[in-house]
């Protein structure tokens, strides 16, 4: 489990430097996939039979394949090439997610000192603040909705790591409220490069009462 | 009739027309020093009697605009003064009450029915009388107030008939300056100079004889009655109360008139709107009086 | 007796939540709805006026329940008793008078009149009767909000809803800081209703904390200066018998809440709480009556005089409340007395005169009384009535204007003579002379406000053609002036009913055994001021004086004042504005009165001149106080504006700095 946090980090921090769309689209998809395997072993670890193996595949389907192929088809539609490759410095992000991460070892250790499972603790705090840096420092509609499904899969893993498996239910009403989430902002996106020709969510500033 | 009738009905209101009776006289007094001072004869001491007679056998005449309340304000002064000489303490009887905040308030009845009816007869010169005797109130009664206070602290109680027990005769500071404030204040209430000019109708001089312009006959007698009447109440009240000497209260009465009339020979009327510098000046001796106790 | 007490209380409830129905019924009935819900009004106030009467005649000094709403007892006591007396009272003389009055507003919305009149005074009595924070709370808020309503009543004008806006971000001001002073109180006890409510003797800030807010809400209500500015804007606005009421009840349910949190909650005095009160008192006083001598409405006037009064009656809160913290503490009760008595003859005093005011603006359709004057003439009846209602607001004997100053006078009086030190003496000093000059230029406010309304003249062509008032409207103003007198003359009895209130609620005392007031035949008490023996002593002055003075052939003809040879005009008669002008010039330098005179046509150097002369009288409280307070709050919000950037990323921004912050303060 360890080893497949310190990979879930480095996909993390490598989220942070890319500006390609497509390419962070499938950093997501990477990113999704090693949440998906820790649910697997998670699962498996605690008992047998198909509501273990469940989230698992849950994860899987929603989010490695529907969601990333949602936004493949939306990268798709944006015509304007200048529009995939250019945005800010990516080194600020990457500083303050380092700072971030750091915070929340601090914090773990303070908060809850002497427990097992540090390392997954803090990297999925780490994770959400991550979630969080991108949506504050991406413009651009796209990134921002990697962005907060970087924070869901912080959530989910932090609720993984504190549990031994939510109730089905739950499972299911996450599940479902994380893919209604990304596609009602992949309509919103859509919607946004149809009445300003981009998906720079700076253009809304003009909205301001 | 118990004794008690007596004592709280029959004795004040003999004292009160004693009081009434005698104020024409005093008023003569206050006259014929002034007269004897500026090398006159002057008139008989009794001439105010003769005046009074005088108007009360001359008709009144009104103008067509007044009301009930031009009627009715000569009496309501003469009342409050009667009232208020009610309050004054009995030489005969051990009186009870005799409040000095109700003596003060009664006084004010009167002010405020002869403001009121300088208004009915709808003229120029009632309106102006009446705003200046507002004004000389509102200077007035704050200072009026503060030397009841030091009347208060002197003798801790505030029934007329207590501080006049407790006039005790000493002359300290306290008693000095509160003495020279009050008189002061006598002046004031009562129209006389360095505040009013009683015996000029010129409009550039008159407070009192200003509200007074339209009435004439048994009505102007009753005013004149009254005022005199609360001339003489607050000689009385001064001789009782401020003036620390020890003599019988006729003779410091007309001491008091004596003095009134020596300070209206040596000085002369004060513009209108020095008069609150000038009372503000007497609120000042009083704050000091108060300290000073 | 007091078994009875729950039963009436309950049905006067019941009678005013019937005539707040009165707002659904239909438009073609309106005036039916408004006489409905006005007979409920008065029956509804005829009840509470009963209870109160029956549990303040009845000596009892304990609570007494009435009712239970829910988990909330409603309870009455002595305090409270006495300002249900006074509701009651000026409910049913108010309801009376707006019988005939409110018809004026058929058309414009006259059934919600009626039915918020209902609303209005049940929310009055639930705030007297509360008995937690929550109940206390809740009713005074209906009771701002309705007040707001009923004051915005005719809204298309503009000075209206600019004056209705005023008052209700006021008095919503007012509300948080009498919250904050519930909340401070409460945190340190047990529980919020009021007999659990106590916070201890040792927390010093959290006291003084609570004894501010609670005087600022309450303040604020009343109307003290500096707080007072939406008075003289709300009364003028509201209908005449709104005014009445606001300025006969609504006022001196805030004099309850203050001696509520006085008594009950804050425990001892400290000595600069009663100073404050006894000064702020004492200024709101003086500028009540300095400013109701220059104004020209009638109802401005009216309410710069309800500002006065609420100040004397916090004046003499303040003398008990200092004497209170000195060796002469018996005395305090004196104080007290005065507050209390002094409220119920105020709302008396100034529902009459509100509701003379309405007449008078019914009669001559302006409110202006530059432009009123001889209505003695045409209006007998009322011009009696206001003149009894001005002798007794300008305070003078055998009215109960009097009694309540007069007590007040009087502990001054004991406050200077408490050996406490020589601040306390001019502290004393500085009291009399504040209150005697708001005593003199009260007087002098009124016999302004009689003559040139009613006396010479008219001034203007309306006020020739009024007309005398209707039946309901004469009975509503002849009761009060009635009671003026009767409770000027038989003062004794509400004293000593005062003065036993006032030592229940102060119990740590040695009761004073005598009694105030002197009655005829009996022995003396402490302070005396025997009416009976005045009145009798007056009885027979006037029957000399009569038999004396007006008998006979006095009169021999009417004829034209001496005007220097002249005929006098209309226009030479002193209207209001030159009154006061001596005054004026005496208090220039606090007033600062603004003069510009335009020459419009200059036809020769000496005379032939026509000129346009206005005189502005500035209110500096509004002036100096509010509007820079305003111009620093409008600024600082646009300031603040700058964190709504628009941008959501920085939103989210925020969200994520005050995440980061709340972990990193949730780990220390």
């Amino acid at each position: 489990m360890e080893q497949l946090v310190m990979v879930l980090l480095f996909v993390a921090f490598l989220q942070n430097r890319i500006m390609d769309l497509r390419k962070a689209v499938a950093c997501l998809c990477l990113q999704s996939a090693i949440i998906a395997g820790a649910c697997l072993i998670s699962g498996l670890a605690n008992g047998n039979g198909l509501h273990s193996v469940l989230p698992g595949l849950l994860t899987i389907l929603v989010k490695v394949c529907l969601i990333p192929y949602a936004l493949f088809r939306l990268v798709g539609k944006l015509t304007d090439e200048r529009e995939l490759v250019a945005d800010i410095n990516t080194n600020y992000s990457t500083a303050l997610s380092a700072f971030f991460l750091m915070l929340s070892y601090v914090l773990v250790d303070k908060m809850l000192p002497g427990i097992g499972d540090r390392d997954i603790m803090a990297s999925s705090m780490g994770l959400i603040l991550i979630g969080l840096v991108l949506i504050v420092m991406r413009s651009r509609a796209i990134m921002q909705i990697i962005g907060l499904m970087t924070m869901e899969n912080g959530i989910y893993l932090l609720g993984l790591a504190m549990t031994e498996g939510l109730p089905t239910v739950i499972e299911l009403g996450i599940f479902f409220d994380v893919l209604v989430a990304v596609l009602v902002l992949v309509i919103l996106t859509n919607r946004l490069n149809v009445s300003f020709m981009t998906t720079d969510t700076n253009v809304l500033r003009r909205l301001k009462g | 009739m118990d004794i008690s009738f007596y004592n709280y009905f029959l004795f004040p209101f003999l004292q009160m027309l004693l009081l009434a009776a005698f104020a024409p006289l005093v008023s003569g007094i206050i006259k014929k020093t002034k007269a004897l001072l500026q090398n006159r004869r002057g008139a008989d001491i009794t001439q105010d009697y003769y005046d009074l007679r005088k108007w009360w056998k001359k008709k009144t005449v009104i103008t067509p605009y007044t009301g009930f309340v031009f009627m009715l304000a000569p009496f309501m002064y003469l009342l409050s003064t009667m009232l208020a000489a009610f309050l004054l303490p009995n030489m005969m009887s051990n009186l009870t009450f005799g409040d000095i905040f109700v003596f003060v308030g009664l006084l004010a009845i009167g002010r405020f029915f002869m403001a009121l009816s300088s208004f009915d007869a709808a003229s120029a010169f009632g309106g102006m009388g009446g705003s200046r005797e507002v004004y000389v109130a509102t200077c007035v009664e704050p200072v009026m107030l503060l030397a009841v206070l030091t009347a208060i602290l002197k003798s801790g109680s505030t029934n007329i008939y207590t501080m006049a027990l407790n006039n005790g005769n000493q002359i300290n500071v306290a008693v000095v300056l509160a003495c020279i404030a009050f008189f002061i204040l006598l002046l004031s209430e009562n129209g006389r100079i360095p505040i009013d000019n009683p015996d000029t109708h010129l409009e550039l001089t008159m407070i009192h004889e200003c509200m007074l312009l339209e009435y004439s006959g048994r009505l102007l007698a009753v005013i004149h009655l009254a005022s005199m009447i609360k001339n003489m109440l607050f000689m009385v009240l001064f001789s009782l109360i401020f003036l620390p000497i020890a003599l019988p209260l006729a003779i410091k009465v007309i001491i008091t008139a004596m003095g009134i009339a020596l300070m209206e020979s040596l000085n002369n009327k004060m513009r209108l709107f020095k008069i609150r510098a000038y009372l503000l000046a007497t609120g000042g001796l009083l704050l000091l009086a108060i300290v000073a106790q | 007796m007091t078994d009875y007490v729950p039963i009436f209380f309950a049905t006067a409830v019941f009678c005013y939540i019937l005539g707040c129905f009165a707002v659904l019924i239909p438009r073609k009935h309106q005036l039916f709805a408004h006489y409905f819900a006005q007979v409920m009004s008065i029956l509804g106030s005829t009840l509470i006026l009963i209870t109160a009467g029956i549990y303040l005649l009845s000596g009892e000094t304990a609570l007494l329940k009435v009712a239970f709403v829910g988990r909330y007892m409603l309870a009455i006591d002595g305090w409270s008793s006495v300002f249900l007396c006074i509701t009651g009272l000026a409910g049913i003389l108010t309801s009376i008078f707006a019988v005939d009055y409110a018809l004026a507003y058929i058309g414009k919305r006259l059934r919600e009149l009626s039915g918020l009149w209902n609303l209005f005074l049940l929310s009055m009595v639930l705030v007297l009767v509360a008995q937690s924070t929550v109940s206390f709370l809740v009713s005074w808020e209906v009771m701002a909000i309705v007040s707001f309503l009923l004051v915005n009543h005719d809204s298309e004008k503009r000075e209206t809803w600019q004056a209705a806006y005023q008052y209700l971000v006021m008095t919503h001001i007012g509300t948080a800081a009498i919250m904050i002073a519930f909340f401070v109180v409460g945190s340190g006890s047990n529980g919020l209703n009021f007999s659990e409510l106590n916070i201890s003797q040792s927390e010093t800030t959290a006291r003084n904390l609570a004894f501010t807010a609670a005087f600022l809400g309450f303040a604020l209500k009343a109307g003290l200066v500096p707080l007072h500015v939406w008075l003289p804007n709300a009364h003028p606005a509201a209908p005449s018998h709104v005014s009445a009421l606001m300025s006969g009840v609504m006022l001196k349910v805030a004099v309850y809440g203050f001696g509520r949190f006085i008594f009950d909650f804050l425990g001892p005095v400290d000595f600069w709480w009663g100073a404050l009160v006894l000064v702020v008192g004492l200024l709101s006083a003086f500028f009540g009556a300095l400013y109701a001598q220059m104004e020209k409405d009638i109802k401005r006037i009216l309410a710069y005089s309800s500002v006065e009064n609420m100040g004397i009656v916090f004046a003499a809160i303040g003398a008990g409340m200092l004497l209170l913290t000195t060796s002469h503490k018996e005395y305090a009760v004196i104080g007290f007395t005065a507050a209390i008595v002094h409220s119920f003859n105020h709302s008396i005093m100034k529902s009459l005169m509100f509701m003379v005011a309405g007449a008078v603006n019914h009669a001559v359709d302006d409110k202006n009384i530059e432009k009123m004057g001889g209505l003695a003439k045409l209006m007998p009846w009322t011009a009696g009535c206001a003149l009894t209602g001005s002798l007794a607001l300008a305070a003078l004997p055998l009215t109960n204007g009097f009694i309540g100053e007069w007590l007040m006078f009087h502990s001054f009086a004991f406050l200077a003579q408490a050996d406490a030190g020589t601040g306390v003496r001019l502290l004393a000093a500085l009291a009399f002379i504040l209150s005697g000059l708001a005593s003199a230029l009260a007087l002098g406010c009124f016999v302004r406000v009689f003559g040139v309304v009613f006396l010479g003249r008219p001034r203007a062509r309306r006020a020739e053609s009024a007309h005398e008032v209707s039946r309901f409207m004469l009975a509503a103003m002849l009761i009060p002036a009635f009671l003026i007198f009767v409770s000027g003359i038989l003062a004794s009895p509400i004293v000593t009913i005062a003065q036993h209130v006032a030592e229940a609620n102060l119990p740590d005392l040695k009761m004073l055994n005598e009694e105030h007031l002197l009655i005829w035949g009996k022995d003396s008490g402490m302070l005396n001021y025997d009416t009976f023996v005045l009145l009798i002593a007056a009885v027979v002055i006037t029957i000399f004086a009569w038999l004396i003075i007006y008998r006979g052939q006095v009169f021999v003809k009417r004829d034209v004042i001496w005007n220097c040879g002249t005929e006098p005009t209309l226009r030479q008669q002193y209207s209001g504005t030159g009154f006061s002008k001596p005054i004026r010039r005496a208090f220039d330098f606090l007033l600062k009165p603004r003069r510009e005179v335009v020459f419009l046509q200059k036809e020769n150097k000496y005379f032939g001149r026509s000129m346009a002369y206005t005189l502005t009288i500035p209110d500096r409280f509004t002036e100096k106080l509010y509007i820079p307070l305003q111009h620093h709050l409008v600024k600082t919000a646009s300031f603040l504006r700058r964190i709504q950037a628009g941008s959501v990323r920085i939103y989210i921004g925020y969200v994520m700095v005050a995440m980061v912050l709340v972990l990193i303060w949730g780990a220390m």
